[in-house]
């Protein structure tokens, strides 16, 4: 609202029902010595007038049908997250950095070969399973299936 | 989608009650509630967009989106005020991603009702609410919505702080500076 008083800001809660009940009372007792404020009321009270006097468009036709037989709620039933393409991206791209990190980290290592470092040579593993692992394979608590 | 039996009189419910219906899996719950909403809410759309296909389609979208979202939602606010929070979110993404502002001409003759008069003379005319709907698509969407909300759909302060997440001393000033906005357009002056 335009300040014309100290009132002026409060026209519109006012109107709206939206002043408390002192301030209410208050307002009422300046409306009535305060021609910009009665003016500016009459003025809202108009606009009021015409947003109710807007013609009521309506759908034209019942909109629950079409929003239950929608396809979507077959294609993604309300229990079960769906999974689009574009939601595995960041994933993808956080694979591929790791990726791209360890051939870069690799590739420095052999570029320039450290002469003096010592690699100690590992020991070969036994092709045997571990003992405990025979017998239990051969007591059949393990199926063979899943080993 | 199943039959009414389970309950004969939707139109008694209170929306509440058929969204806890519709969250123990009464499909019918729900159809009963687009009914109760769906001319509103594509009112409101529509005097967002100005178009009516966008409009319907942003209706039907509100409705879907509701449909998945009902099973989580709990009653904090209103059905209502949910709906049209979830409208006016979608509303607002399309005007935001068409970033187009359209203008509307008014016409110079069409002078914006003098005060003076009485609102049974000034406001019988069709050019009344023609002068308003071009004035609403030349005021700014966030003094649009918030208008709609208060002048057609008749909510409280606190109800459209609830739709559009606003405190209500910022809804009070938003409201009457929204009003000023949109006389001054229907006066010519903006
Ligand atoms: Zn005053």
């Amino acid at each position: 609202m335009k300040k014309h008083c100290k009132w002026s800001e409060e026209l519109s809660s006012y109107l709206d029902g939206e002043l408390g009940a002192s301030s209410r009372l208050k307002f009422e007792a300046h409306l009535g010595s305060c021609f910009n404020c009665t003016e500016m009321l009459a003025q809202l009270r108009n606009l009021r007038h015409c947003f109710q006097s807007l013609p009521q468009q309506e759908v034209g036709f019942d909109l629950a049908p079409v929003i239950l037989a929608n396809p979507a709620h077959r294609a993604r039933p309300a229990w079960r997250p769906s999974f689009s393409w574009w939601q595995m991206l960041p994933v993808s791209f956080a694979a591929a950095a790791t990726v791209s990190l360890g051939v870069f980290m690799g590739a420095s290592l052999s570029s320039k070969p450290d002469i003096g470092l010592v690699v100690p040579t590992l020991a070969v593993f036994e092709p045997m399973p571990p003992f405990d692992v025979c017998v239990a394979v051969m007591s059949g608590c393990y199926p063979k299936d899943n080993i | 989608m199943s039959n009414r039996e389970p309950c004969c009189n939707w139109e008694q419910l209170q929306d509440h009650e058929c969204v806890v219906l519709f969250q123990g899996g009464e499909q019918a719950a729900f159809a009963e509630l687009v009914r109760r909403y769906q001319d509103r809410i594509f009112r409101f759309v529509l005097r967002m967009t100005d178009c009516r296909e966008e409009a319907l389609e942003l209706t039907q979208d509100t409705m879907l989106k509701a449909f998945h979202a009902l099973a989580d939602w709990r009653p904090d606010a209103t059905f209502a005020t949910w709906l049209f929070c979830v409208a006016n979110n979608a509303t607002m993404d399309r005007l935001r991603r068409k970033k187009v502002v359209k203008y509307v001409p008014i016409e110079e003759h069409m002078d914006f009702p003098d005060p003076a008069s009485g609102p049974e003379d000034t406001m019988q005319s069709a050019q009344q609410y023609r002068i308003l709907e071009a004035a609403l698509q030349r005021v700014h969407a966030d003094y649009r919505q918030i208008l709609l909300l208060r002048e057609v759909e008749e909510m409280t302060y606190a109800e459209i702080g609830d739709v559009l997440g606003l405190r209500e001393g910022t809804v009070k000033s938003r409201i009457a500076r929204a009003r000023q906005a949109l006389i001054e357009i229907c006066k010519g002056k903006a």
